[in-house]
């Protein structure tokens, strides 16, 4: 039996005698060979149709053998030659080896056998070529695309290596070696740990051995000494290249040089905590400084009602002009108290220390002391203020800081109210309660209105209407640590209204405010 | 009802300034006042002998003996129990205050003249001094 073969070879039979052409059939029918009697006739299939084995008659007319080799050589995918000679025709067998015939045959033809095993042979001999053939053309394609990924690596600006599946680095791009200045002698398998600095490198070596016993990817910043002696920071990317069966063939590695990027995030950082820390140092003196500036104010405040309560007493007609002069002072005593306290409640809110002490508080009642106490000022301003209320809005509220907040917005509407009415409405509805405060002044530019409640802010120029701007900044902060929401709408020339929405019984944490905390952006 | 009679009022509070003002104010009016720094020297001065306040302003934070200490130990002393305080403090609730200290009355800081003089009279009565005088 003739070998048998993978594949089923193509075979085309080539003879100008029929009975010699079945003959060949009878022995190769397994193959389903192709038929030609004559050259002509072969080359017309062999141009049309692969064939793996020729077993061909030298001596034919219109196209010989050899003739048909020859132009097969040069136009078709090469088949296995089996050339047929008879008696005589010796040289021209010789002449079909020299051609690359694979073997020939001498005529009659012995056997079956003969011919098949013969067949057998060159189809093997065929596959054979062909998967060499094959592979060769792979092993080139491989070279050329490895040839240009090394291109490639050779110009990336990162620095580039690679690695066997066991971590033992066997090459290293260009850039690795003009940044490093090393040699692959000197950094080749495990070597480039010279390169890394001494406090992390060990956690580089523990890292790298972890991925290839896991076959994680790597991923990891450290720096690394270039040429000049001086380090730079990387980020390190490093991951496996799997063969077919997923094992893993190489590991290829890149670092890209983050110094810069490094330092400026690291600059950014500090600026911000630099920033932070100012901000904080200012609110810290500003704490401070108003609370001490508190203690004389109050004994000065102490000492001047005391006076004019003297004076009262004493009741002589020459007092009134110094009761008259002690009243300014004390007013303007009083101004310096509310703005120092301004002062301190800002510096508390941005430290976090606004503090609330909730109580059970009537709102309609706060507002209507609060409209009391400012009824005098408001007459000299030249304005009523009238309030329309609920008959109670009881909340859970800090009571002081509630009359801040009233104290802020009728004080405010006094003086931007341009001497017209000021309305003033407490209302509550659906556990929430509303306040309202409303006049028909100056009134406040859109531009503005954002503005009104920020620190140091105010929408009019501070030649014409004095204080620090603090007083919607403390109003809102109040507000909103008691999980409320303050609005304004305006219309310049016809006022300002401004509302108030806080809870009744709003979830309040002892120190609330912190929302305000150093919002420093950078 | 019977008249109250005036025997002084003592004003404890740590910074000079403020307790300065206050007994200058009182004394002012006709009443007879006293001061001390501090809770501790506040004690020393009532268990010295003599005669008794018949107010105490108290402030709550000051060194050495706190407010709060302080009115622990004039609690712990039958002499002393019965002197009403009154409380001065930041604290806004002045009602949380009282009730944890059980105190006659409270005033939040600042507080005023009128204020004073108005808790000096409910606990002392009218007062019984010249006053101050041209």
């Amino acid at each position: 039996m003739p070998a048998t073969s993978t594949t089923n070879p193509r075979i085309l039979l080539v003879d100008d005698d029929r009975a010699v052409l079945q003959t060949y059939l009878r022995a190769l029918r397994q193959h389903a060979p192709l038929l030609a009697e004559d050259g002509l006739a072969a080359r017309k299939i062999l141009s049309e149709t692969p064939v793996d084995v020729v077993v061909c008659d030298l001596e034919m007319p219109r196209m010989n053998g050899l003739d048909l080799m020859r132009w097969a050589r040069d136009n078709c995918p090469h088949p296995e030659w089996i050339v047929v000679s008879g008696q005589g025709t010796l040289d021209a067998a010789i002449a079909a080896l020299k051609l690359g015939a694979f073997d020939f045959i001498c005529k009659p033809i012995q056997s079956a056998l003969q011919l098949q095993t013969v067949v057998a042979n060159a189809a093997r001999h065929k596959e054979l070529v062909t998967e060499v053939t094959e592979r060769r053309v792979m092993e080139v394609a491989i070279r050329e695309s490895e040839r240009q990924l090394r291109q490639l690596v050779e110009n990336l600006p990162e620095l580039a290596w690679s690695a066997r599946a066991d971590g033992y680095i066997d090459f290293y791009n260009r850039r690795w070696y003009e940044y490093t200045g090393t040699t692959f002698a000197e950094v080749e398998g495990w070597g480039w740990q010279a390169v890394h600095s001494p406090e992390l490198v060990d956690q580089v070596v523990e890292n790298w051995t972890r991925s290839l016993e896991t076959g994680a990817p790597f991923e990891m910043e450290f720096p690394l000494r270039g040429a000049d002696g001086t380090f730079r920071w990387f980020l390190t990317r490093v991951s496996p290249l799997r063969n077919g069966d997923a094992r893993i063939a190489r590991w290829f590695g890149t670092s890209t040089d983050i110094d810069d990027a490094r330092r400026a995030r690291a600059e950014r950082e500090q600026l911000v905590i630099d920033l932070r820390q100012a901000v904080e140092l200012r609110d810290e003196f500003l704490s401070i400084a108003s609370h001490e500036l508190r203690t004389p104010l109050t004994a000065l405040q102490l000492q001047l009602q005391g006076t004019a309560h003297l004076l009262e007493r004493l009741n002589n007609p020459i007092n009134t002009k110094f009761l008259t002069k002690l009243e300014v002072a004390n007013r303007q005593t009083n101004h310096l108290a509310t703005l120092v306290n301004g002062l301190l409640d800002v510096a508390r809110s941005s430290l976090g220390r606004l503090t609330l002490e909730p109580d059970d508080v009537d709102l309609v009642d706060l507002t209507h002391e609060v409209i009391e106490r400012y009824t005098p000022e408001a007459h000299n301003a030249g304005c009523t203020i009238q309030l329309d209320a609920d008959p109670e809005v009881r909340g859970l509220w800090d009571r002081a800081r509630m009359e801040q907040v009233v104290t802020n917005l009728v004080t405010n509407s006094i003086k931007y109210g341009s001497g017209r009415p000021i309305e003033v409405r407490v209302t509550s509805a659906d556990g929430w309660a509303h306040l309202v405060v409303r006049d028909h002044g100056i009134g406040i530019p859109p531009a503005d209105l954002e503005r009104v409640f920020a620190r140091f802010e105010r929408a009019v120029p501070s030649k014409h209407y004095g204080g620090l701007g603090l007083g919607l900044y403390i109003t809102r902060q109040i507000v909103e640590a008691h999980g409320g929401t303050i609005e304004v709408s305006s219309e310049v020339g016809h006022g300002a209204t401004f509302t108030v929405k806080v809870r009744l019984r709003p979830d309040l944490h002892r120190h609330a405010g912190h929302q305000a905390v150093n919002q420093v952006s950078v | 009802m019977s008249e109250i009679t005036c025997s002084g009022i003592l004003v404890v509070d740590d910074d000079d300034d403020i307790r300065d003002t206050i007994i200058q104010c009182f004394g002012d009016e006709g009443y007879e006042a006293a001061g001390a720094r501090h809770g501790k020297e506040a004690l020393d001065k009532l268990r010295s002998g003599g005669v008794l306040p018949c107010m105490i302003l108290l402030d709550i934070m000051m060194p050495v003996m706190d407010g709060r200490a302080f009115r622990a130990e004039q609690l712990r002393d039958p002499r002393l129990s019965d002197i009403p305080i009154i409380v001065v403090t930041a604290n806004a609730n002045l009602g949380e205050v009282e009730a944890e200290l059980q105190t006659a009355g409270a005033l939040r800081k600042p507080v005023s003249l009128k204020q004073l003089f108005k808790v000096a009279e409910a606990h002392c009565g009218k007062p019984t001094g010249p006053g101050w005088t041209a």
